[in-house]
């Protein structure tokens, strides 16, 4: 390229940009917080981009999900979000202190389409996943790949680095699954036992992820050869052919949330957007390429069954799955997030 | 006049001194306020400095590292001081210039040359399977040695810049009459220049190790989260558990390490200023 | 033969410095998802992405807007220092140059929660000026180290010659001393624009939404690793390469102009 044609590339891209942002501030903009990644892109072009053009209200995307910025942000009053995803242990936490405004229900499902389960005072249910193990296939004899947690802590058998979540959240129910715990008898934790079974993994996690791109991210690169995962990173990369797969085996089954931060600047816009996740065409849309599913009535019946089979929620992965506590962890995680982290440096 | 020249005076250092004071000073002054009220006066943030195991831990390797990493740059960095400062003087800029440019760019950047180098599939680990170094790729990257390779290769163009400037004010006549009187080239070096020179790259270890002590970028992304330094575990407390006090106890502990090696480089090189 | 050993290991030395950066530019011209070196096919695919992502253009112009601002605020009031600490005598002038010089040496970490807690309470988090002040206080030590060394060797008999021909105080120094300091001054504001254009953990603390080039750099690092950073890595050592050989080249000048 010529230096003139690159300070051409350059000065329209500057031109282009202005004028965006011109535009954009004779509009409202709402900024939704999401956990990222390609995630987000799919968001965007389901949702968010249609939204605009029939509401005409801007959608900003920040990332990741966290619930002490969502803290100072409303003790602070300045609050950045309009909405933001929250997993089921930060919805009670959040409610316990206050953080988050009601949803008007009246205006956001007033026909009363969504189940009692998915419907809290201050926040809606927009996803279910599961956080799986999930490994290289072309690290792995055929067919041979780690199938459970007691797998996982195999190192003869599967070799090869290892990735974790930097949190004691999940973690300490993988370690005892893989201890021979029934995911049935799990909680309360027995924490103790949880850390000892830890330390025989520790050595062989070479990377502690912090994000939900970032473990997909080790994985591709071949900086690790499984590790715990979000289920729903897993299928994007599947379609493309990459060498991954999931073992849905001891998998922690959550829920996901929407709620309105007290004090946001846009709550009623917030709510508006809220509504397009009742449309089950949509859902349809969404759920096909990343298999989050919500609780919207007769979703599962509109899918081909092979997509269907894909999520968490279908009735076989569903069995081999331990129902998340998010009620234990609510009320421990911040004394076992120290303890964590000083585990971690030894 | 003298009223009128003070005047002028002041007025010159008002916006540089209303800046340092408001954005600087002021601001110190509420760490220091933050670390002893919460909201009322509390000691509570100095005791867990003492009670907890992962603040001790951070703080000894954090220590240790940025040590570590200045003798590093001493070591390798003095040679090439040497000889640079031992150069015909017109290849001297050239390299004094290659030397430096590493310098103008962001840690950020540097930092993220080496997450590409280090990689398990990375250009190293296929450089060392290639010439048969090594069977299988060898785990660099999230680990301590990449955080100190990477943050030798960030600090050591400032020890040799110090170093340097060290050298080329000594005298050559005096190892050349070293020389003359009898003695051996090792014995004119070692009892001559690298004496005349000591106080120079001393000068310069310590501000490695006072840049060191401070680092964020590298540690995080180069050393997974086993490897964190004080200013990670600050971000952290910020950040993620939201003990804002406690976050600021940390940060007196970081600024008072930072005055205690600066009073020790003025007491190594009294006549040398930073950066002067 | 020791200086043959020790040259090998000068060159060995210089490289380790200097050959990480150079390689980052040919693995950012790859056609693929992934990084790799040589790249398979050479591409300006990513390059591409940099410019048609509106959230790295944005970052972009932030960057530059905010670089310009500090760099602004810096060279008027650093410079203004500058004169009168060198000039002027008063008490605590020394004092006041350290302090002028300390956010260089000190973490940025530690201003960048002073400041953090300090905006929080005067709602500047998420401001475009605030971190333009916040970014000038990281610039402004670039500025009175090069202005101050500068008017140091300066010879003042040039700008008595000029008072003596008759010419006032501010004409003296605006017609002598600065056409001499120009050079200095293009370099001091060289250095604190790249001071605030690569500074990222200040911003990260202060700048609420705002994501200038270094933060978006950042979360693209924390959150996955595509090429799209390498190419803008890439753009950032040639402009930060150009930059300070533009810096030297008029200081090179000025040193031959002016023989110190």
């Amino acid at each position: 390229m010529t230096s003139l044609s690159v300070r051409a590339v350059v000065s329209a891209a500057f031109v282009g940009a202005a004028a965006m942002a011109a535009a954009a501030q004779a509009q409202v903009t709402i900024t939704v917080n999401g956990s990222g990644g390609g995630l987000a892109q799919t968001i965007t072009r389901i949702y968010e981009e249609p939204f605009t053009r029939a509401t005409g209200i801007k959608v900003r995307a920040t990332a990741p999900v966290s619930l002490p910025k969502l803290k100072a942000m409303v003790e602070s009053g300045n609050v950045e979000w309009d909405m933001t995803e929250l997993g089921g242990s930060d919805v009670i936490e959040a409610t316990r202190h206050g953080w988050l405004q009601p949803v008007d229900w009246s205006f956001v499902d007033p026909d009363g389409k969504l189940p009692a389960i998915a419907r809290l005072p201050n926040a809606m249910v927009t996803a279910t996943f599961s956080t799986v193990l999930a490994y290289r296939t072309d690290k792995f004899p055929a067919g041979k790949g780690p199938a459970s947690w007691a797998d996982f802590w195999n190192v003869q058998a599967f070799p090869g680095p290892r990735a974790l979540q930097s949190s004691p959240v999940g973690n300490l129910e993988f370690a005892l699954l893989a201890d021979g715990v029934a995911p049935d008898k799990l909680y309360p934790l027995d924490v103790e036992r949880a850390f000892r079974k830890l330390d025989q993994i520790k050595p062989h996690v070479t990377v502690w992820w912090t994000t939900g791109a970032q473990h997909v991210q080790l994985l591709i690169d071949g900086e690790v050869v499984m590790t715990s995962v979000w289920n729903g990173r897993i299928t994007p990369l599947r379609r493309e052919g990459k060498p991954v797969a999931i073992s849905y085996q001891g998998g922690a089954l959550q829920l996901s949330y929407w709620g309105i931060p007290k004090g946001a600047k846009h709550p009623k816009e917030a709510m508006t957007y809220m509504r397009t996740r009742l449309d089950p065409e949509k859902g349809k849309q969404f759920v096909s390429e990343v298999p989050y599913p919500g609780f919207i009535p007769g979703l599962i019946e509109l899918l081909d069954p092979a997509v269907a089979r894909d999520l968490p929620t279908h009735p076989d992965n569903v069995a081999m799955q331990y129902r998340f506590d998010p009620q234990w962890w609510a009320e421990r995680r911040a004394p076992l997030t120290e303890r964590w982290n000083a585990w971690l440096l030894q | 006049m003298t009223r009128r020249r003070s005047v002028q005076l002041a007025l010159m250092l008002a916006p540089a001194v209303a800046l340092i004071g408001l954005l600087f000073l002021y601001p110190l002054f509420g760490i220091l306020k933050l670390s002893l009220f919460n909201p009322a006066f509390t000691l509570e943030s100095f005791d867990k400095l003492r009670s907890s195991p992962v603040a001790a831990l951070v703080m000894q390797r954090t220590f240790l590292l940025a040590l570590t990493v200045a003798v590093l740059c001493f070591v390798l960095g003095y040679p090439i001081a040497y000889f640079l400062a031992t150069m015909r003087p017109r290849w001297r800029a050239f390299f004094l210039y290659l030397i430096l440019l590493p310098f103008w760019i962001s840690v950020l950047i540097r930092t993220y040359t080496w997450m590409v180098l280090l990689g398990r599939e990375g250009l190293v680990n296929g450089a060392l399977h290639g010439l048969g170094i090594t069977d299988g790729p060898v785990q660099m990257l999230f680990t301590g040695f990449a955080v100190h390779l990477a943050m030798v290769q960030i600090l050591m163009p400032i020890m040799i810049l110090t170093c340097f400037a060290a050298m080329v004010e000594i005298d050559p006549q005096l190892v050349k009459a070293a020389r003359t009187l009898g003695a051996s080239p090792w014995k004119a070096f070692a009892t001559v220049f690298f004496p005349m020179s000591l106080g120079g790259a001393a000068a310069g270890a310590i501000i490695c190790f006072i840049l060191g002590l401070g680092f964020y970028v590298t540690p995080a992304l180069l050393g997974g989260r086993r490897n964190i330094m004080l200013a990670n575990l600050i971000d952290f407390e910020v950040h993620q558990t939201l003990n804002w006090s406690f976050a600021s106890v940390l940060a007196l502990v970081l600024l008072a390490a930072t005055l205690v090696l600066l009073g020790l480089f003025r007491l190594v090189a009294p006549e040398r200023r930073l950066h002067g | 033969m020791t200086r043959v050993l020790l040259g090998i290991y000068f060159a060995i030395g210089v490289a380790f410095l200097v050959l990480p950066l150079a390689l980052v530019v040919p693995i950012s011209l790859t056609d693929s998802q992934f990084l790799q070196f040589p790249p398979q096919r050479l591409s300006l695919r990513w390059y591409r992405e940099f410019f048609v992502d509106e959230s790295w253009v944005r970052a972009t112009l932030l960057s530059l807007q905010v670089g310009l601002g500090a760099t602004a605020v810096a060279l008027v009031a650093g410079t203004l220092a500058a004169v009168a600490i060198v000039r002027g005598s008063f008490p605590g002038r020394r004092l006041l140059h350290a302090l002028l010089v300390a956010p260089l040496i000190l973490p940025s970490v530690i201003v960048a929660l002073g400041l953090f807690i300090l905006f929080l309470r005067w709602k500047w988090v998420d401001s475009v000026p605030a971190l333009i002040f916040a970014h000038a206080v990281g610039a402004i030590p670039y500025v009175v180290l090069i202005v101050s060394a500068s008017l140091r060797s300066f010879d003042t008999t040039l700008e008595r010659a000029a008072r003596v021909l008759g010419a006032g105080p501010l004409r003296a120094f605006l017609n002598v001393t600065v056409p001499y300091l120009g050079p200095s001054l293009f370099a001091a504001s060289l250095l604190a624009f790249f001071a605030s254009f690569d500074e990222l953990i200040v911003t990260l603390f202060v700048s609420g939404g705002l994501q200038t080039l270094p933060v978006r750099i950042w979360t693209d690092l924390t959150l996955r690793l595509d090429p799209t950073v390498a190419a803008a890595a890439s753009m950032l050592i040639v402009v930060s390469v150009a930059g300070m050989s533009i810096a030297e080249y008029f200081r090179q000048r000025n040193v031959r102009r002016y023989g110190h």
